[in-house]
């Protein structure tokens, strides 16, 4: 027992001083630390372990700059890059070796939100740019290729790199030229890289960043899953949601209005069958950058803890049992966790604007048996009275606002209604989000049956739908608004977005409203 | 109404035998660059805005046009593709030239010409007695004495927004400023005679790049600035043009 533990400890501090919290596994090994601590016998032996294990894990994965510095390079290899979210494999070679790396920088039109497009500057053609995976003592040779239909010049700045501007200082492309130059890897980590052409901040805003892991020589703990995911803001001239070519607003960019937030260069890059996956049981980890410009991310996994977070992306002090991790403009970090539970689990940045109404949203989908002592799932749906409050809390509370008498005023209140309880999800324009909220806009869902809606809203709906052609798979609690409140809003929503304009007045509400305590109309 | 004697002007001091060489005279003035100077004697990081006196000059009216280009190297061969030493243009030159003596398509003749060195644009001009801008000069006709200057520069951060478009369009397509002269943005970038007179070294080249310039919130300066600092005088490219001028009492 003890050997083994010895022998898989990744010489790390912190970790083994963590030895005793309660969840979780000893990165780079199976152990979870429960199964061990049960299993030792006194409290000697926990401390004499204690000991050891301090002892042979007093520094950090990785080497010194000055060893890294006289590391012998032996050989040479051509880098493999990829795309996010892939991640290229763990580097299993144990010397220093010549890296070459060609990176080429495209600017290119794609999508950056349905129907809204944008002219991305890209490392690689998509962004982020393509992940860059080399080893401490690694001498890289990196040329940086300026495709001659672009209209600006490049460069790149690699936080991995030490000297003037990154490598930036070396690297100014002009279109249809290459520029070479070599740096040596002296200390290992996770880096952001990105274009520092003036004006560096337009230059990142169209999409000029990516990742680059100096692995130590070590290698990281091993992982089912390795994952790439990149934050960043978009400054567009028309608002979010608007159709088209987008050109980049300056003035929203020198104000720090983004009118986009999204991991992986568009809205929905990693929603429904681009999204993450793991099975239950699984080790998952992401290498989360943040491309800024501007903003820092406060990067969260909703239903997940962090059983590891390696903080801007450094190799020494690890942090366990994190909710929600800072990942600063041009900064990075590494995050582990262990799949328990099946289900999808949502990628935020939980400054929560950004991911309900500016794109900051990313699924990764869990698929397994289901673990009831981890999680039961819902057990009941109760009535509940608090002591006193008697039958008044069922009741409709008396609004002050005057009923409205008819279709027209209906509209008008509605719209009202519908941008204080609506619009967080299903959106200000109606469109709702991607495999996340059902979109309100010419639904089909919505235009079917009036009594159906006035039912999902007052009773709210939980498990599948099928909206528009689209699986929804969420929830939607059930609203306590009047029966006037609920007849405006339904009627505004049917008068608006090209639906079917249908009625629906207070009478309607109250005849067909699901009474708290029955059944959702859902299910 | 104030612009007639200028194009009057320009009628007289145009060649008639070279439709694309109609001038626009530019009076002297005086503008401050967008590169500030440091001031004498000071630590690094302080500059004044020290304003810049252009002589006045005349200027094409057009970009340098394939047709234009073309009968240059009609009667300069050394400048044909074939014949051009590497040391003064790169692969790149003229390649959208189906050979030597002759353009892709009848539509390019009024398209700018790009793929041009620094080498080649002087050499053109000064076979018409002309020179490159220089980039006071240059940037002085683009300030049109500060004339619909947000529009401009809205105008170049949209041309940006767009992807490089497959074929350019032809000289006179993007309207003329105040002073007269057409297309100085939105089809191309534009040689200066002193293209590298701002190097990397100068800062723009990182974030720290905004001290020391005019405006920081000007990202089309930076972009002009910044794309003539990535030059080299052999450098060829599909986005980037010129056009001469010459100097006040020049033949």
């Amino acid at each position: 027992m003890l050997t083994r533990v010895e022998k898989s400890c990744p010489r790390n501090g912190p970790i083994c001083l963590n030895f005793g919290a309660p969840r979780g596994l000893l990165p780079g090994t199976n152990i979870e630390y429960q199964s061990i601590t049960m299993k030792l016998p006194n409290l000697r032996s926990i401390l004499s372990i204690f000991a050891i294990l301090a002892l042979s894990c007093t520094h950090a994965f990785g080497s010194t700059r000055d060893e890294n510095l006289k590391a012998k390079v032996v050989g040479e290899e051509k880098a493999t890059l990829t795309y996010a979210p892939e991640v290229p494999p763990p580097i299993t070679r144990k010397n220093a070796t010549k890296v070459v790396i060609h990176l080429e920088v495209k600017e290119t039109e794609m999508r950056l939100a349905d129907g809204v497009k944008y002219t991305f500057w890209t490392f690689g053609g998509k962004v982020p740019g393509k992940f860059i995976r080399i080893r401490e003592g690694d001498l890289v040779e990196f040329h940086l290729d300026n495709h001659p239909n672009n209209k600006m010049p490049h460069n790149i700045d690699l936080h991995a790199v030490i000297g003037p501007g990154g490598g930036a200082a070396s690297s100014l492309t002009a279109p249809g030229h290459s520029s070479v130059f070599s740096f040596k890897s002296l200390n290992p980590g996770l880096y952001v890289y990105h274009c520092a052409t003036a004006p560096v901040a337009m230059h990142v805003a169209n999409g000029m960043y990516g990742l680059i892991l100096v692995e130590p020589k070590e290698g990281l703990p091993k992982v089912d899953h390795e994952y790439y995911v990149m934050q960043g803001e978009f400054y567009t001239k028309g608002p979010n949601g608007q159709q088209g070519l987008q050109p980049f607003s300056m003035n929203k960019a020198l104000a720090e209005k983004p009118d986009y937030v999204v991991f992986n260069g568009s809205v929905g890059a990693l929603n429904g069958d681009q999204a993450l996956s793991a099975k239950t049981g699984e080790t998952v980890r992401l290498f989360v950058g943040n491309g800024g410009p501007n903003l820092s991310s406060s990067f969260h996994v909703i239903g997940q803890i962090f059983d590891n977070v390696w903080p801007e992306g450094n190799s020494s002090t690890i942090l366990h049992n994190v909710q929600t991790t800072t990942i600063p403009a041009g900064g990075a970090a590494m995050v582990e966790f262990k799949s328990n539970v099946p289900g999808t689990y949502i990628l935020v940045d939980h400054s929560l604007t950004r991911a309900f109404n500016r794109g900051a949203l990313a699924q990764l989908k869990v698929t397994g048996d289901e673990n009831k002592l981890v999680y039961s799932g819902k057990i009941s749906d109760e009535v509940y009275l608090p002591e006193g409050a008697g039958i008044r809390v069922t009741e409709q509370i008396q609004r002050l606002i005057p009923p409205a008498q008819n279709k027209g005023e209906r509209v008008k209140q509605g719209e009202a209604v519908f941008k204080t309880n609506c619009a967080a999800c299903h959106q200000p324009t109606g469109v709702g989000v991607p495999n996340a909220f059902p979109p309100l806009a010419k639904s089909d869902f919505l235009n079917r049956d009036k009594i159906r809606v006035i039912k999902t809203v007052t009773g709210g709906l939980q498990g599948k739908v099928i909206v528009n052609g689209q699986e929804f798979n969420g929830v939607m609690p059930a609203w306590n608004l009047t029966d006037e409140e609920i007849a405006s809003v339904i009627t505004y929503v049917y008068s608006s977005w090209g639906n079917s304009g249908k009625d629906v007045t207070a009478q309607e509400v109250k005849t067909h409203r699901v009474k708290p305590g029955s059944n959702s109309a859902g299910g | 109404m104030r612009l007639r004697p200028l194009l009057l002007l320009c009628l007289l001091i145009g060649r008639p035998t070279w439709a694309a060489s109609e001038l626009v005279a530019i009076p002297s003035g005086a503008y401050v660059p967008f590169l500030l100077q440091s001031k004498p004697n000071s630590a690094q990081d302080q500059f004044q805005k020290t304003p810049v006196k252009v002589d006045s000059f005349s200027i094409d009216k057009n970009l340098v046009t394939n047709e234009d280009y073309l009968k240059f190297v009609k009667s300069n061969p050394e400048w044909k593709k074939s014949k051009v030493k590497r040391v003064f243009a790169d692969e790149r030159y003229l390649q959208n030239w189906s050979s030597d003596l002759k353009l892709a398509g009848p539509e390019d003749r009024k398209r700018p010409v790009t793929d041009v060195s620094w080498f080649a644009a002087r050499a053109y001009c000064e076979s018409r007695d002309m020179n490159l801008p220089t980039t006071d000069q240059w940037e002085f006709a683009f300030f049109d004495n500060g004339r619909n200057q947000e529009a401009v520069k809205e105008k170049v951060l949209a041309w940006y927004g767009q992807p490089t478009a497959r074929h350019l369009s032809k000289v006179g397509a993007e309207g003329k400023n105040e002073f007269g002269v057409y297309d100085l943005s939105s089809i191309v970038w534009e040689w200066t005679l002193d293209f590298n007179s701002s190097l990397p070294g100068s800062g723009l080249s990182c974030g720290g790049g905004s001290v020391g310039t005019l405006d920081s919130s000007d990202y089309a300066a930076f972009m002009r600035y910044s794309f003539r600092s990535s030059l080299k005088a052999n450098y060829t490219t599909g986005n980037l043009g010129f056009r001469c001028v010459k100097e006040k009492g020049a033949p």
